[in-house]
């Protein structure tokens, strides 16, 4: 888009601030004078007090299958994108078959894995299959993405050295591309799979299994001093896949 | 035997040409320089050679067989007999070095046995002594991006032995390098061309390194062939005209 001139940029600013309160409060009803839902919250965190712990197995047991939903779905995703980045990258593939692909990739990226996941509910069953099948499609069209964009960055220099040698097109993509970019192309997939711990720490909330269940389940049946246990559970979770990610990227970098 | 006949490049409709009506002949066993400013048409020049780049016009043939028109396996078997050297080396930097002078026989290996490192025992052979004739034994297990410059160049040139090519094409393959190691560099491509019979062409900015090892100089100037002969007889006076930045007319 072209830049607009100064001086009409900070009215312009302004105009989309001001109009963007103003229809925002009108859209969603949000005023200060509706707070006083917060009488309800006061109850609510008492409610929270003490922990339950006896609840603790079954939260560890949840977080596991969150962690397994997350390393599965990511594994899943990995196994299709990484060959499907082959046929997406502008310099490796034609657009006969790149343009395509590349449009079902953005589709299946566009869906979040919520979304995916109460599709994936329905469609099979409540617990963790949907869970890891919603995580698989929506990395898939990332990880597609990702890979192929770190394949397009690849410098030419050693590729047409290997093209020089008189070679296939295939053995120069391999030489020639791939050990430059793997380990960004791991780097991006652990990125994901720290992505995907949250991502599955709330898909139980939809019934696609997970430490999100047991969220859910506490909820509905009004037991929030369990409910504390999962938080703590889903905080804990965020702050391992934090960990986890930065060690890792740490040794592939 | 490296043959060009009135090559002409152009890589846009409204720019001058890079190459405009190219003619050159470098038989085996010489080595020439090829002498000219930035963006004189010495890189198109080479890489017409091979086929990385296609001339519009012309014929460049290699060992008696046009390069043009080319296409497919019969590119990549003319490929295969002309080696190329780069100013930035183009090594994969992940590998082992011996793994890098092996990527030089690549063109006689199908995708899955390439991909799955099954190099023959005799190909293995080869790099290993290699990479003891450009002064690089011991370093085999060493990655790439570990040396020095003037190590991956020398990583470089025994990957284009590899290929045993007939001609042997060089892109500024000093420029680089510190002017000592430029000259190691030289000494070793100036005695493999003589050992093998190779057909050496090299792009070259340092004349006077030049001088020292090529005994034939071709002055490029605006894609057009200004000078081709001794470089002995490269006069100052050639080489301002060789250099303006101008379109020289042919004296």
């Amino acid at each position: 888009m072209r830049r607009l001139n100064d001086r009409f940029r900070g009215p312009a600013l302004w105009t989309l601030v001001l109009g963007g309160l103003v229809g925002s409060v009108l859209v969603t009803g949000f005023t200060p004078d509706k707070m006083q839902t917060w009488s309800h919250a006061g109850e609510f965190v008492r409610g929270m007090f003490p922990p339950d712990w006896s609840v603790l197995p079954e939260v560890l047991r949840g977080m596991g299958e969150t962690v397994g939903i997350a390393f599965l779905g990511t594994f899943v995703a990995f196994v299709l994108a990484f060959p499907l980045a082959f046929l997406t990258a502008r310099n490796i593939t034609g657009p006969w078959l790149g343009v395509p692909l590349r449009w079902l990739m953005a589709m299946l990226r566009s869906v979040p894995e919520v979304l995916w996941a109460i599709i994936f509910v329905v469609a099979t069953d409540f617990g963790n299959v949907p869970g890891v099948l919603a995580l698989a499609a929506h990395n898939i069209g990332i990880l597609t993405k990702l890979i192929g964009e770190v394949f397009e960055e690849a410098p030419v220099g050693p590729q047409e050295a290997m093209a020089a040698t008189g070679t296939g097109r295939a053995n120069v993509v391999w030489f020639g591309i791939l050990p430059w970019a793997m380990p960004t192309v791991l780097s991006h997939t652990f990125f994901r799979f720290e992505c995907n711990i949250r991502s599955a720490a709330i898909l139980g909330v939809v019934g696609a299994g997970g430490i999100g269940t047991l969220l859910m389940q506490h909820r509905q049946l009004y037991l929030y001093e369990m409910m504390t246990v999962d938080v703590l559970g889903i905080i804990a979770l965020v702050l391992l896949a934090d960990w986890l990610g930065a060690a890792v990227r740490k040794q592939v970098s | 035997m490296l043959q060009y006949q009135g090559v002409t490049k152009r890589y846009a409709p409204d720019q001058p040409p890079a190459l405009d009506g190219a003619s050159l002949q470098v038989e085996p066993g010489e080595m020439v320089a090829l002498l000219g400013p930035s963006g004189a048409g010495k890189s198109t020049l080479i890489r017409c050679a091979n086929g990385l780049v296609r001339p519009e016009s012309g014929v460049v043939r290699v060992g008696g067989q046009s390069v043009g028109g080319m296409s497919g396996a019969d590119l990549r078997a003319v490929r295969r007999k002309v080696a190329v050297i780069f100013q930035e080396f183009h090594l994969i930097d992940r590998f082992s070095v011996l793994k890098n002078v092996l990527a030089g026989r690549l063109g006689a290996y199908p995708f899955w046995r390439a991909a799955a490192g099954l190099w023959s025992a005799a190909d293995v052979a080869a790099a290993r002594e290699l990479l003891v004739r450009v002064g690089l034994e011991g370093h085999e297990r060493k990655l790439a991006r570990e040396l020095s410059g003037g190590q991956r160049q020398r990583v470089a040139i025994a990957r284009a032995m590899m290929q045993a090519p007939e001609v042997l094409l060089g892109d500024e393959p000093v420029a680089s390098l510190d002017p000592v190691t430029g000259r190691s560099i030289l000494r070793l491509i100036a005695d493999l061309t003589a050992e093998r019979r190779l057909t050496t062409v090299l792009s070259l900015h340092d004349v006077t390194l030049a001088r020292e090892f090529c005994p034939r100089a071709v002055g490029v100037s605006a894609g057009r062939i200004v000078y081709d002969g001794p470089m002995a007889d490269v006069t100052p006076n050639l080489l301002e005209m060789i250099y303006s930045p101008l379109p020289p007319t042919l004296p």
